[in-house]
């Protein structure tokens, strides 16, 4: 059940992706857009027999990335039906970089097609050359700071809220899990990603005014207006995080439930993706409203490799608005860029490495046997070592799904639990146990450590049950 | 105000800075009195160090054009100094571009017209556009 939940979330995550991307970066009406595939929409390209070349690379190009869609959404139904959480994962995360790469395919050969176009064209090229409002410049705005302020406040209280329970200050009844911090991390982690939300909202609201007429007051009003735009759909996103933030605390608190909490993660998702897909749509409007007075176009195209990554060294930004799709992105001829942009490919790169590692946990079987007067369990690099005589009770389980385990920090898969949990409102727990099994054996140590162990076999977790009584007794 | 600027130039990014703003008080684009963006903000918009951006803010306060003080940023002054010459500096470029269009063979009275056209039309419009 858990492994179909996990497919419909990432079903979530990228299934709409596809059409996002299809929808915003393939234009229906490109005469509307301010970029066509990352190269700037001139006045030349809406000259008689150039306009016909253009609209012939933008079918082609959106009918390949219709094909892309559709393949891509149909290969996301079939992951849907995948089991095996790690194997699962892994093609997920797989197909999602794949996703990424693959609708991008038709958008940077169209661009690279009418980059060959402009140069045809001969038309002067202004590289190099920027323009200014001096009345624009850092005085337009579209993000109140109370608006994003409010949000993460509301989120503080209720990290609070869960650090004075985890810490014991206020004591409830129905929070089993209280003092292994468990829920002081999770909606810590949340708060602290409504956070770089919040620098994000700033930073788009900083980002260079664009000029494009010689009338100040057209600037002020068609940066104001993206601006503004920008700051909507950040605030959304806040409060939607603030929203989550409250249901894992209902949930925690209340009536713990993981549906309730990946149900949770699921929603939010879907509606990350319609804020996403209303700011494109709004931005679309602000872009075909004010493209009657676009009189200056910043040559800046040789700059965005494929259309797609900014590159320009005489640039001290670094970060700049993307051409396609929802963001910023980082000029990687600043130096910091380039060192960021390192940074996501480790990042990306140490993704998959760590999906290697977890798939190698989740096949490895785990091992419990006993040797020279120890109790030693061992998977893979991690292993428990509990000396017979320290073992002040041994007790016998017969149903791992009657306790109630919360993990802390370690391993919570279909086929192993392991590392500390809280069970049974017990914090600190050592678990070691393939769930598959039923059965397990609690031990209670006289260092005052409790372990729930098994072998993965319920004969043999016997077997090793009754040697550790005979040697405790 | 829109200030254009060319990273390839020749000239300096400061001098274009400083140049276009000179243009702008001239033709009436900046008012006298008008407040201009802080060196931060300019900098940041042009993508370029806030240095260049504050020397050529300097230039233009030792010039005389504009007044900066710690409360207000920079302004542009409301009584701009009329010493009524041309500086040596000036009347150098000015016989270098009387000369290219000597060699260019544009005829006397043209530029002679164009100087006119120029400074009639900063002088005629001298307020906002």
């Amino acid at each position: 059940m858990t492994g179909m939940v996990f497919g419909v979330l990432m079903f979530i995550c990228i299934a709409p992706l596809f059409w996002i991307f299809y929808f915003s970066i393939y234009p229906k009406k490109w005469e509307e857009r301010k970029q066509v595939f990352g190269v700037s929409n001139r006045r030349e390209f809406r000259e008689d027999g150039v306009k016909e070349q253009i609209g012939s690379i933008v079918v082609r190009a959106k009918r390949q990335a219709l094909i892309i869609s559709i393949t891509g959404t149909v290969v996301a139904v079939v992951l849907l039906f995948m089991h095996g959480m790690i194997m699962e994962l892994s093609l997920w995360c797989v197909f999602l970089y794949l996703s990424i790469v693959a609708i991008m395919i038709p958008y940077m050969m169209g661009h690279k097609e009418l980059m060959t176009l402009k140069r045809s064209l001969k038309i002067p090229q202004e590289k190099g050359v920027s323009y200014v409002d001096l009345k624009t410049a850092g005085a337009v705005h579209g993000l109140r700071p109370v608006r994003v302020i409010l949000p993460d406040l509301a989120g503080l209280i209720i990290v609070t809220a869960f650090l004075l329970i985890d810490t014991g200050v206020i004591r409830t009844e129905s929070y089993d899990a209280a003092g292994g911090f468990y829920g002081t991390i999770v909606s810590g982690t949340i708060w602290v990603t409504g956070v770089v939300l919040t620098l994000f909202a700033f930073l788009m609201d900083n980002m260079k005014n664009e000029v494009i007429s010689a009338d100040s007051d057209v600037n002020a009003n068609y940066n104001r207006a993206k601006k503004k735009n920008w700051a909507d759909v950040n605030v959304a996103c806040l409060w939607m995080n603030t929203a989550y933030l409250l249901v894992v605390f209902v949930t925690f608190v209340f009536a713990f439930s993981e549906m309730m909490i990946v149900g949770g993660i699921g929603l939010y998702m879907l509606l990350l993706m319609g804020e996403i897909a209303v700011f494109l749509r709004a931005n679309n409007r602000i872009e075909k409203r004010y493209q009657k007075d676009m009189q200056l176009v910043q040559d800046d195209d040789e700059y965005w490799i494929g259309g797609m990554i900014y590159c320009n060294p005489n640039d001290r930004r670094v970060m700049v608005e993307k051409r396609a799709g929802f963001g910023g992105t980082m000029n990687l001829g600043h130096p910091a860029g380039k060192v960021i942009g390192a940074v996501s490919c480790l990042a990306i790169v140490g993704a998959l490495l760590s999906l290697v590692w977890a798939g190698m946990i989740e096949v490895t079987p785990i091992s419990v046997r006993i040797e020279n007067g120890d109790l030693i369990c061992h998977q893979l690099r991690d292993e428990y070592v509990i000396a017979l005589d320290e073992i002040e009770s041994a007790e016998w389980g017969e149903d791992i799904n009657g306790l109630k385990m919360v993990r802390t920090n370690g391993v919570g898969m279909n086929s192993l639990l392991k590392g500390h949990f809280t069970v049974e409102g017990k914090s600190g727990c050592i678990l070691f146990l393939d769930p598959r099994e039923k059965v397990y054996i609690q031990i209670a140590t006289k260092a005052g450590e409790l372990f729930y162990i098994n072998s993965g076999s319920g004969v043999d977790t016997r077997q090793i049950y009754e040697e550790i009584s005979d040697t405790y007794q | 105000m829109i200030i254009r600027i060319d990273e390839l130039s020749d000239v300096p990014i400061y001098l274009q800075i400083r140049n276009q703003i000179i243009m702008g008080i001239s033709d009436g684009s900046l008012e006298v009195g008008e407040q201009l963006p802080t060196v931060r903000a300019l900098a940041l918009e042009m993508g370029i160090n806030t240095m260049t951006v504050s020397k050529a803010y300097q230039l233009l306060k030792t010039e005389g054009y504009i007044m900066t003080d710690r409360k207000n940023g920079a302004r542009v002054r409301t009584e701009i100094a009329k010493q009524g010459s041309i500086s040596e500096t000036n009347k150098s470029e000015l016989r270098r571009i009387v000369s290219e269009a000597r060699l260019s063979g544009v005829p006397r009275q043209k530029l002679i017209d164009l100087v006119a056209e120029y400074y009639g039309a900063d002088n005629s419009r001298g307020g906002r556009r």
